[in-house]
């Protein structure tokens, strides 16, 4: 498939699937059953795993477009943790479990049990759990599951922790590529809303996006855009660098607070509403910002590998460690 | 409702990549003896012979056509050699807008005769073109701009008015004015035109204005009577502004919207790696420094691959700036508080001078080369808000 290909096919599914009402529903606890029927169904649950295991076999920056379309449509469902995860898992030549997998962020030991943060955990059936220098695949049900109840992560607490070991892969990695790629769709959706709402809402006798001071502010959330899409492509370009990620998650953090906000000061009284569908966006936004690592812990391992690389420049370092 | 078009990523080809080793050999030498605060001007600081070594060398007029004594390598090219050079903190300001601008431009809209006249000559590095569209009431309105090529009956112009801020005329050969060739100043766009103007002519007048950091790099130029002949003017009469625009799109999305304040981080970093220990907040920033640039980096990439295919991306060209310059402005404000964050701390001379030279300049960042609000208010056209 080529790109647009697949950015047709994804925006049409999502489009279909992931409507604001269902992400309503989702995040008011309803059962994933039925959106994650369809996404199963569209086929791009295997599109990262090699050809060779049976997948697509397209690469991360292929895929993309799948993540940005999910962005755009606050998807809260884990589809492409669980399209990373399935092709982890083929590649360490263990069974593909049924179902909707989560990638955690973070876990650790406690009193013998096994504690981790998991966004969209719970919706999961399976989690890979970071565990030494790999991941550990779990049984969502084996767990304690505690929502935080405002949907950035559930906290999952396994007594005993038995499951298949996918040595080197990069949990926290991964989740964070994922989640900047799933920031800039919502970032372009918020942009493409604030820019027809600027059309349509008239004070003064004429559109308000003929006023200069709100046409600037557009014009920022634009660049903004823009910028965080550069970002995600680097990232998505090379998803084995933390400095690849380090810059996205950064970068993308940044741009998503100075998006929402530009999109809700342009929305004035409306955009506070439960009804309209604005909010589903800059709450992605805030989830994803807290997922995997902020923008400060990514910048101190960045910075650290700065300051610890014999490089000349900061070009030098950048051009040879996120350019891929 | 528009919105604007994505811009696929975009790599430098292996080819054009290979330049950078030879080039940071050549300026590590060339440079070895240059202080930061020096390095600092960056495309601010100018030296015709290190501009002449480059011709030399033939990392001038990269995207020229060989016939015209150009690399015929393109924009990537151009942007490797640009990259190292403003990292580097080189001075190459004589040669800058020449190479950057007027020789593309030159390339796209002149005649023959022009062509095979300027053209090699800006590849050796001999000439130097400088920019005159400002004047002193005629800033962001440059469509306002009084200066008259007034046409003359057996051919040619004589010229008259005043332009300003222009960067190196004291240094430069020629300027590529935008003037009026017909019609009044209230019929803005129409009637404007380009013309090389040759600087060493009577009638003209170059006058420095020193800057706040103490340089006179930019200058009040006067044309008093000046006599021109036809071949003065460049493209088409009447079509300077579309041209002037056109051009517009090879200044605001190099790397120079986005390195300025580089060889200050690079300082800034020699003196970091220079301690025992660093603190969060400093180890934070210089992250965020890094991740910034290379977003931007991708960025600027994308749009060079646009002006390789031939295109003249101006709307993501403006994106490109004032993103890119946000982050130039950015870095001497951190660097300032991370510097004294610790009052009792003492930081090399040289990094404090550097800073001070990079904070001074900084608002000239978004100035130059067309103002942060008339940049957005070009995107705001572009996403169909005017
Ligand atoms: C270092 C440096 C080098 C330069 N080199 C050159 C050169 O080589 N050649 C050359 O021709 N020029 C050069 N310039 C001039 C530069 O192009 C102008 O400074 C720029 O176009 C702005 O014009 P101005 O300074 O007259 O400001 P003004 O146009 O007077 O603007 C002042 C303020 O008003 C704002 N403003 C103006 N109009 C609007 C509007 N419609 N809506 C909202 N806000 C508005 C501006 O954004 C700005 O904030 C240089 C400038 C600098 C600082």
């Amino acid at each position: 498939m080529t790109d647009s290909l697949i950015a047709d096919s994804a925006d049409r599914l999502m489009a279909e699937v992931v409507t604001p009402a269902a992400v309503r529903g989702l995040k008011d606890r309803a059962s994933a059953a039925p959106v994650w029927m369809q996404l199963a169904e569209s086929g791009f649950l295997d599109a990262l795993v090699a050809e060779a295991q049976g997948g697509a076999g397209l690469s991360a920056a292929e895929t993309l477009p799948v993540l940005l379309a999910a962005g755009r449509h606050a998807l809260p469902l884990p589809l492409a943790a669980t399209m990373a995860a399935r092709t982890a898992i083929a590649a360490a030549r263990e069974t593909i479990p049924e179902g909707i997998i989560a990638i955690a962020a973070a876990a650790r030991a406690d009193d013998g049990a096994l504690v981790a943060q998991v966004p969209a955990g719970e919706f999961a059936d399976m989690v890979l759990v970071p565990d030494g220098d790999g991941a550990i695949l779990l049984a969502a049900d084996a767990a304690h599951r505690e929502a935080t109840g405002e949907g950035t992560f559930c906290r999952m607490r396994w007594r005993a922790a038995n499951g298949p070991r996918l040595p080197g892969f990069d949990a926290l990695l991964c989740g964070a590529r994922i989640e900047t790629a799933e920031m800039v769709g919502a970032m372009e959706a918020l942009c493409a809303t604030t820019l027809r709402y600027a059309n349509d809402r008239a004070q003064f006798g004429k559109p308000i996006g003929k006023f200069q001071a709100v046409q600037q502010q557009l014009a920022v959330m634009t660049e903004l855009v823009h910028g965080a899409r550069a970002a995600a492509h680097l990232a998505a370009a090379a998803p084995g660098s933390m400095e690849a990620v380090a810059a996205a998650k950064v970068t993308i953090g940044e741009g998503a607070m100075e998006v929402a906000a530009i999109a809700h000061a342009v929305h004035g009284a409306i955009g506070m509403t439960e009804e309209l569908d604005l909010h589903l966006l800059s709450d992605r936004l805030r989830r994803g910002r807290l997922r995997y690592g902020s923008e400060p812990y990514w910048a101190e391992r960045l910075g650290r590998a700065v300051l610890a690389a014999p490089d000349a420049t900061l070009l030098d370092f950048v051009r040879t460690r996120v350019f891929f | 409702m528009t919105s604007l078009a994505s811009l696929p990523p975009a790599a430098i080809p292996p080819e054009d990549e290979a330049l950078r080793p030879e080039v940071k050999a050549f300026l590590a030498k060339q440079l070895e003896d240059m202080p930061p605060e020096r390095r600092a001007r960056s495309w601010m600081g100018s030296d015709p012979a290190f501009s002449r070594a480059l011709g030399q060398r033939g990392w001038l007029g990269l995207s020229l056509p060989k016939r015209y004594g150009g690399a015929e390598r393109g924009f990537f090219a151009r942007f490797v050699i640009a990259e190292e050079l403003l990292a580097a903190g080189a001075p190459v300001a004589a040669h800058w807008i020449t190479d950057r601008q007027s020789g593309p431009l030159i390339l796209r809209y002149g005649t023959e005769a022009q062509r095979a006249f300027y053209l090699p000559k800006i590849s050796a590095g001999e000439i130097f073109f400088c920019i005159g569209m400002s004047e002193p009431n005629s800033g962001s309105d440059l469509a306002s701009v009084r200066t008259r090529a007034e046409p003359l009956p057996g051919g040619g112009y004589r010229l008259n008015g005043r332009k300003i801020w222009t960067s190196n005329a004291a240094i430069c050969h020629y300027m590529i004015a935008l003037v009026r060739t017909s019609g009044t100043p209230d019929d803005r766009q129409k009637g404007l035109s380009q013309v090389i103007i040759d600087l060493r002519q009577p009638g003209i007048a170059i006058r420095p204005i020193r800057d706040l950091s103490g340089d006179a790099h930019f200058a009040e130029v006067t044309f008093d009577d000046v006599l021109m002949p036809a071949e003065a003017l460049i493209g088409e009469e009447g079509a300077g502004w579309e041209q002037v625009n056109a051009e517009l799109a090879f200044e605001r999305s190099g790397p120079e919207r986005i390195l300025s304040s580089m060889v200050l981080v690079d300082t800034w970093l020699g003196y970091l790696k220079s301690l025992p220990a660093h603190g969060r907040d400093d180890i934070v920033l210089v992250g965020r420094l890094a991740a910034h640039l290379a977003a931007l980096r991708a960025l600027s990439l994308s749009v060079t691959a646009r002006l390789v295919a031939g295109d003249s991306p101006v709307v993501h060209a403006a994106l490109v700036k004032d993103l890119g310059t946000t982050y130039e402005q950015m870095i001497p404000q951190a660097i300032a508080a991370a510097i004294a964050a610790d009052p009792g701390a003492s930081p090399p001379d040289a990094l404090l001078r550097t800073l001070a030279y990079t904070v001074s300049m900084a608002p000239s960042f978004s100035l130059r080369g067309g103002t942060r609000e008339i940049l957005r208010g070009m995107i705001a056209r572009g996403i169909g808000l005017r």
